[in-house]
């Protein structure tokens, strides 16, 4: 978990002390992603499902030629399957070797987040913590960073 | 140094080139029809593999390619007639020299049977002696053949004038590859003329005005360090000069367009030959292919990754296009028409840039084929036994990855061939057969795959020790009795080997097994003719690409799956009254006689579905030779472009890939070899989230 809580990993910012930050809403939870994970935000598409794959894979996609898989943050948060509407988007992110897509709630925001207002996730071991990597402290608002590997692992550590 | 060592790897990259083309030159000659193209690409081809050993200092490999390079000049130039050439000497030498490029590779050592360099020299040895180029007495120990020459020069200075041309750096040659082969010889003075540079504003920096002067303090003879150098600048961008002396400088004797083989071997004949200033011009073959290469015609070098990006984007437009024709089949009558017509010739045009793309990628078999000479002569050696290899349709082509593939199952099936088809000489005399076996190895063209064919005119299989040992072994029951083809299908059974002992050729069980497996693994079917006494021949039938695939596709519950058409046997309606339920909730397809264990793709899969599927598909798999696998739909039959999805996700049980289909949908295709496994943990596996495929 400790590593999950380092933050000296995080992308840098062109602003040496800012980090751009895209957020979205699950609920009324706001989570995010580093800008620099994110290749394009898509409207929902049907997925196929993979056999006995886990239960927050939700299966793969044709991105323009290219089969990408779909994840289900809500299942992967312990928030129960989502329900796909009008504005469920999918989040498709880098994740070095491989794109993957993250199917959320809605888009709300780019935003700009100072290094200073990062603190580490509380370790506490409830389903779905392992995905988080930081919270980051905006007024009264906290939003929680994604671990974007532990998102997509199957078996959660 | 990594430089070099980048191109160290081209150099034997292109070694292997040569040397398989050498087998197809010396096969030639062994037939006797060969040409003097042949011979001279022999020569070519053993020159080049010189040249480069030369500049990578692997003096092994320049001695003994030198001593063969000059019984191919003594064929060349007519001293000594092709029909009088001891063509053994020369297919062993062949041999010899690929062996070397290996051991060289590895940075081994190989002994050279002295024999066989005794039979070279006495192959050129009534050779008039000048004939033998000076430039090649560079080797610490040099031939007989080659006593004209002077004797190894001592230290002194070398000077090296690199004048190169101005497109040096466009050919992506860097200069200090050449000071750093230059070197190797000794202690190296580089002056360097900057004269010739521009000023700076009409500076092209891809332009080369730079050239040099290098002096070597060394004991190598000009011809060594002409070969160091001569596969980085052409011919009339550098001239050697033994001594330091510049003003002793001859103009190169070759200019590049005017080859002539007689004036490249010393620059100034004669008795002078052996002077101090003598100019040493590089041989005649790296002059005409220098030139050639720049010429722009011909051929180029291109990178894997390109021709894959273009083979995915065909594919991609192959899926868009067949979108669209789903999408015409919707519009109203009298748009559709002008539309329908479009799309026919975008269908056609697509076809022909999908095979022009493919046809990059093809390689003729002969790649493959080439090797096999070799290995006979290897096994005849070890097995005693005699055998001429026939081969037709070396020029067949087929992509690149299954030339690849295909070179395992095929040296595979030669060594079974010549270790149990094959008789030994006196079993075939008694037989009434010609001492020499023959095997013959054909690939053609049929339809949408190739067809390889190995055969031999040995003693066929042995049904009876084949039946016996199965019966041993509890593989089919004592009193099932089999036709001769299911015999001899027996061969393909994982731990049948036929050799009553074990060799180190064959006979260790895990023969033909392993063939079919790696030929069904692409998509390949293999079969077996036999006929006691008078020979076998296995026929392997591959398709024509990797990339796309024949595909069968059905329904099961909202999803749809894709079956390699290579592995089904038949479809059907399920027709319940040959359905026979087994205790345990399982049941078999009665069928012709045979049974055939069912199960529903949606259970294997995890799909929620309701109703009885009323169609079955009937696959061939590794471990189950029927198997009824239950559908809702058969859809139909369709070419699929292959993607991978352990790239895209990771490796899924019981799906080999994933396809795009028309409606820009994503379906995986199954491996039907997976499936039969899958049956004895499906009941345990959790249902697939297929909800969200179904809206």
């Amino acid at each position: 978990m400790s590593a999950a809580h380092d933050l000296s990993g995080l992308p840098q910012a062109a602003s040496a002390d800012l980090q751009q930050i895209v957020t979205f809403r699950i609920d009324d939870r706001t989570l995010g992603v580093e800008v620099e994970a994110v290749r394009e935000i898509k409207g929902w598409q049907p997925t196929t499902p993979l056999p006995n794959a886990a239960s927050h894979v939700l299966g793969v996609i044709n991105l323009r030629g290219a089969i990408i898989a779909v994840y289900d943050l809500r299942r992967r948060l312990g928030l129960g399957p989502a329900e796909v509407s009008r504005s469920s988007v999918v989040i498709v992110v880098d994740l070095g070797e491989r794109l993957a897509g993250i199917l959320v709630d809605a888009v709300s925001d780019i935003i700009d987040m100072p290094r200073s207002s990062f603190r580490a996730a509380p370790d506490i071991a409830g389903e779905g913590d392992d995905a988080l990597k930081a919270l980051l402290v905006r007024g009264n608002d906290v939003i929680a960073l994604l671990d974007l590997s532990a998102i997509v692992r199957e078996t959660p550590i | 140094m990594d430089a070099l060592a980048e191109i160290r790897g081209i150099y034997f990259d292109e070694c292997d080139e040569f040397t398989g083309l050498l087998e197809g030159y010396l096969a030639a000659m062994a037939e006797g029809r060969a040409t003097s193209e042949d011979i001279n690409g022999a020569f070519r081809a053993v020159h080049s593999i010189k040249g480069g050993a030369g500049a990578f200092g692997l003096s092994a490999l320049v001695n003994f390619a030198h001593r063969f390079e000059a019984c191919l000049d003594a064929l060349r130039s007519g001293r000594v007639s092709v029909h009088a050439a001891p063509i053994d000497v020369l297919l062993q030498a062949g041999d010899v020299l690929t062996n070397l490029v290996q051991a060289s590779r590895d940075g081994a050592t190989l002994p050279i049977d002295s024999g066989l360099l005794e039979a070279l020299e006495a192959f050129c040895g009534g050779t008039p002696k000048q004939a033998v180029p000076a430039e090649f007495a560079i080797e610490p120990e040099p031939a007989p053949a080659e006593e004209a020459a002077p004797p190894a020069p001592s230290r002194r200075p070398v000077t090296v004038r690199i004048t190169p041309d101005a497109d040096l750096f466009r050919r992506a040659i860097d200069p200090r590859v050449v000071f750093e082969a230059l070197a190797g010889f000794g202690a190296l003075e580089l002056t360097c003329d900057t004269s010739a540079i521009p000023p700076l504003d009409s500076l092209d920096p891809l332009t080369c005005h730079l050239a040099w002067t290098a002096v070597v303090n060394t004991d190598a003879t000009p011809g060594a360090i002409v070969e160091a150098i001569d596969c980085f600048l052409a011919d009339h961008e550098f001239t050697v000069l033994d001594g330091s002396d510049a003003d002793h400088a001859s103009a190169p004797a070759n200019q590049g367009d005017t080859p002539s083989p007689q004036a490249d071997a010393v620059a100034q004949p004669g008795p002078a030959a052996s002077a101090d200033a003598a100019a040493v011009a590089k041989p005649e073959p790296a002059a005409v292919t220098a030139p050639g290469r720049r010429a722009g015609g011909g051929t180029i070098r291109v990178d894997l990754d390109r021709i894959d990006k273009l083979m995915n984007l065909v594919g991609e437009i192959v899926i868009t296009q067949s979108m669209l024709t789903e999408r015409a089949t919707m519009l109203p009558k009298r748009e559709a028409a002008v539309f329908v017509d479009a799309l026919f010739s975008l269908n056609r045009q697509t076809r022909e840039l999908q095979d022009n793309v493919m046809a990059v990628r093809a390689q003729p078999v002969k790649v493959v084929f080439q090797r096999l000479p070799r290995l006979v002569r290897e096994l005849e050696r070890s097995l005693g036994k005699k055998a001429e290899l026939k081969l037709a349709g070396e020029d067949t082509e087929v992509d690149k990855t299954i030339v690849e593939e295909l070179a395992d199952p095929l040296i595979h099936m030669i060594r079974n061939a010549m270790d149990h088809g094959l008789e030994s000489p006196e079993d075939r005399l008694a037989a009434g057969k010609p001492q020499e076996g023959v095997i013959r190895v054909s690939a053609e063209h049929r339809g949408s795959r190739i067809l390889i064919s190995i055969s031999d005119d040995g003693k066929g299989i042995d049904r009876d020790r084949l039946i016996e040992k199965a019966r041993s072994r509890g593989l089919i029951a004592p009193d099932v009795d089999l036709t001769p083809e299911e015999a001899d299908n027996l061969i393909f059974h994982p731990g049948l080997s036929t050799a009553a002992k074990v060799t180190d050729v064959s006979g260790r069980g895990v023969g033909m097994d392993v063939v079919r497996r790696n030929v069904e693994a692409l998509g390949g079917r293999i079969t077996v003719e036999s006929s006691p006494g008078r020979g076998c021949k296995f026929t392997l039938g591959l398709p024509l690409t990797l990339a796309v695939l024949d595909g069968m596709i059905v329904r099961a519950g909202a999803e749809r799956f894709v079956f390699p058409l290579s592995s089904i046997v038949e479809t059907m309606q399920l027709d319940s009254r040959s359905v026979e339920p087994l205790p345990g909730g399982r049941s078999v397809l009665r069928l012709r006689g045979e049974v055939a264990p069912i199960i529903r793709l949606r259970d294997l899969l995890g799909i929620r579905a309701l109703g009885n599927e009323p169609n079955v598909v009937i696959v061939e798999t590794d471990s189950v030779p029927r198997l009824a696998i239950a559908v809702d739909e058969i859809v139909g039959q369709q070419q699929v472009v292959v993607k991978n999805l352990e790239s895209s996700f990771r490796r899924v049980e019981g799906v080999s890939a994933a396809t795009i289909l028309g409606d820009g949908l994503v379906a995986l295709i199954l491996d039907v070899d997976a499936l039969p496994a899958m049956t004895q943990t499906s009941r345990r596996a959790p249902p697939m989230t297929g909800m969200y495929g179904a809206a």
